[in-house]
């Protein structure tokens, strides 16, 4: 059977380079029919690799250890509903997975465009199929699912152990989706100067929506992994600025950085070569993303998908950068750039412009943090690593600056604005701002950094509910209820209340982040079965220690009595594993959450007589980190949902229809 | 059974491949481009919408507002659109 999935990948090859011809010899010489048969050769990938993929599973579900993939990533005792993680547990599996992934995007984007902007499709077509061709070749040549082995083991490897957890059903394949869905963007970007309308605004529309759909993704797969990272790894965070970890972060800021000026380029025709630049730039991250995680020499917590076609990535992610840039010099047009002018530095554009600058800023600082050692370990041959207080340091300010920016920029008119006049849209927000500062200190929250970043987080809510207030009372004015209003304002225009949305779910991440970061309580004890101990208003009793084995591993759950100012909280099991096979241990930590906070306990080690040692943590109003995720989802989809032609009032008459 | 399901996947790619050059082009353009002007219209509209909420709250000024219809109205081809009851909401 798995014959059939490496035929499928062999056609899928064939198919892409096949579209690639056809793209640029029917876009050269003008034969729509050799362009559109392209297209539809390459609407036929998904159910190729489909095939592919479902060969794989099937070779696992069958425990067919003839190949060797499924005999390093399962064995027999695996319970099969892990085998959709361990079908992406490996490098081979991870890259059949995120082509199919990239097959769907090249579906959904050249379906969209040949709708939607058809001027353009045939470009994306050979954008797409370019890509579309590596991971496919790439695929076939170096990291091949389907190879056999010559003498066929009675049993398999087994599945890392860090990914048995329920996270790993989504937060990989988010996370892979995430970094490859910037190419839908690029595509977009590179089609358009491809096709010579680099100088237009004819793409934003669609550069913006296809941004978003990447930028959400991305922001999932993000978070999903902070939480695996909470529950699972056990050292007590959700963020550790891990060379993988930053590899998705990068690509999301400067897409962050790419969704906001591009909403400048529709409404001021302004950045248009620097939004081009953008989705150059966050498909070459991305692509360094890939490189990191296919097994880049770069250490990491993610060591599971080591492999050395790491730099089969890079070499593809240097053809692609400097090829984009080659194109975009050679068909820029310099007489359509830039039509809008950055009239005044106190103006909504010149913020953006601001807000870009950071994210960037960011970005660089992280990239620099992350191959450092690398560069390091080449030019001095010396073993370096980069840590959290680096990343902390450069970039915690820069964070702040931009959640001001967050809660200014929306504020400003266009073009130019007085003093007096922003002074006139801040006044709530900072008074706003100032009274929490005011409050926070009287309760007790007197470090200046954590009190800054509260009163700023509230002015972004501030300005956010100002805007819906003033926008709300405009349309009540207009003779509309403010209910109706509300939900009519936001549908005017979903770009900017989506987006709205999408800042009020980045102020509870800071929220979250402010909280667990500077308020954090740490202690490590050693107990035995029956004593107790106290931190902050906690008090625990670590009850008894139960241990069972099981077929791959031997698991010790402690069990503890949790009070909370007196009041009996519940018992809570920390559960220590530990896989021979593998010899690794893994830790699943206990967590008694609610919005205030987290106590949190994990094990670290066991003796005979049941005595361990534990780490308990008490990480504030981290819950409404997790909280955000909903809430920056549903502004994306409102600022990406489809616009109706519905008319305004007042229109009608003028309409005529 | 594999040598079958590889002859499928063959004629279904081959069959893809070839459909274009035996369709009728004419009619599919012509759905394409009533699909074009159709979206350019509600995009016009959708913007201009919007714009128009700006120029209420003081977000944007009459100049810029001005240069927004203009484009919108372009991009639309939609003379139409132009709407005065909003050209002094200031």
């Amino acid at each position: 059977m798995t014959e059939l999935g490496y035929v499928a990948l062999i056609l899928t090859l064939l198919v892409a380079v096949y579209a690639c011809v056809a793209s640029v010899v029917g876009g050269v010489r003008g034969m729509s029919v050799v362009v559109d048969s392209a297209v539809y050769g390459l609407y036929t990938t998904p159910l190729l690799l489909l095939v592919a993929m479902v060969t794989l599973i099937y070779a696992f579900v069958t425990n067919d250890f003839s190949v060797r993939y499924v005999t390093e990533n399962s064995d027999l005792s695996m319970p099969k509903m892990y085998t959709w993680v361990a079908f992406y547990a490996g490098n081979a599996g991870s890259m059949l997975y995120i082509t199919f992934i990239l097959a769907l995007l090249v579906v959904s984007v050249l379906y969209y465009l040949r709708k939607n902007l058809p001027e353009i499709s045939g470009y994306t077509a050979t954008v797409l199929s370019i890509m579309l061709g590596f991971f496919v070749f790439v695929l076939l040549f170096y990291a091949n699912p389907f190879e056999k082995l010559q003498v066929v083991p009675s049993d398999g490897q087994g599945i890392n152990p860090l990914l048995v957890h329920l996270g790993m059903f989504f937060h990989p394949p988010m996370q892979m989706a995430g970094l490859i869905s910037v190419v839908a963007p690029f595509s977009i970007v590179m089609g358009t100067v491809m096709a010579g309308k680099g100088g237009t605004d004819i793409w934003v529309e669609h550069g913006r929506t296809w941004g978003l759909i990447s930028w959400v993704i991305l922001t999932v797969g993000l978070m999903l992994g902070a939480w695996w990272a909470y529950t699972i790894l056990g050292w007590g965070g959700y963020w550790a600025w891990d060379p993988v970890e930053n590899s998705a972060l990068m690509p999301w800021l400067v897409m962050t950085a790419f969704v906001h000026t591009v909403v400048i380029q529709r409404q001021r025709g302004m950045f248009r070569t620097w939004n081009l630049v953008l989705a150059i730039m966050a498909m070459a991250l991305a692509q360094v993303g890939m490189f990191l995680n296919r097994g880049g020499p770069v250490p990491s917590v993610h060591s599971f998908a080591q492999s050395s076609m790491g730099w089969t990535f890079l070499l593809f992610m240097a053809i692609t950068l400097f090829g984009s840039i080659l194109i975009l010099l050679l068909r820029s047009s310099k007489k359509e750039d830039n039509a809008g002018k950055l009239e005044s530095l106190l103006s909504r554009e010149a913020a953006f412009l601001f807000n870009n600058l950071l994210l960037l800023a960011i970005a660089f600082i992280t990239l620099w943090g992350t191959i450092f050692p690398l560069i390091a370990d080449l030019l001095n041959n010396e073993t370096v690593s980069v840590g959290p207080p680096f990343y902390n340091r450069m970039n915690g300010p820069l964070i702040l600056c931009l959640l001001v920016l967050m809660a200014i920029a929306p504020m400003l008119p266009w073009r130019r604005a007085r003093l007096s006049q922003i002074w006139g849209m801040l006044r709530f927000p900072v008074a706003l701002a100032v009274v929490v500062a005011c409050v926070l200190v009287i309760v007790g929250v007197r470090l200046p950094l954590a009190v800054a970043s509260f009163s700023i987080v509230s002015l972004v809510i501030g300005s956010v509910l100002q805007e819906w207030v003033r926008g709300v009372l405009v349309r009540h004015q207009r003779g509309e209820s403010y209910g109706k209003a509300f939900i009519r304002l936001v549908l005017s225009n979903r770009s900017r209340y989506g987006g709205y949305i999408v800042h009020l779910g980045i102020t509870l991440l800071a929220i979250g982040a402010t909280g667990s970061s500077f308020y954090a309580m740490q202690e490590d004890f050693s107990l035995a079965p029956g004593e107790t101990v106290e931190i902050g208003n906690y008090s625990i009793r670590y009850v008894s220690l139960q241990s069972e084995e099981f077929g791959n591993r031997l698991e010790e759950e402690a069990l503890f009595d949790v009070t909370r100012g007196g009041y009996h909280i519940g018992d809570m099991k920390p559960v220590r594993a530990f896989y021979p096979g593998h010899n690794v241990g893994a830790t699943k930590a206990a967590i008694w959450s609610t919005p205030l906070e987290d106590f949190y306990i994990v094990p670290s080690q066991f003796d005979e007589n049941g005595r361990g040692v534990f780490r308990v943590h008490v990480f504030p109003l981290v819950w409404w980190m997790w909280a955000s995720v909903p809430i920056l989802v549903l502004g994306t989809l409102v600022a990406i949902s489809p616009r109706t032609a519905r008319r305004e009032p007042g229109y009608e008459s003028e309409m005529g229809n | 059974m594999t040598i079958f399901f590889i002859t499928c996947l063959s004629i279904i790619v081959i069959g893809a491949v070839l459909y274009p050059v035996v369709r009728s082009r004419n009619d599919l353009r012509e759905v394409a481009s009533m699909d074009e002007g159709d979206h350019s219209i509600r995009m016009a509209v959708a913007g201009l919408s919007s714009a128009q909420l700006d120029l209420a709250i003081g977000n944007l000024d009459q100049k810029s507002y001005d240069e927004l219809e203009e484009k919108y109205i372009l991009e639309s081809g939609a003379a139409g659109l132009k709407d005065s009851s909003y050209q002094h909401n200031d």
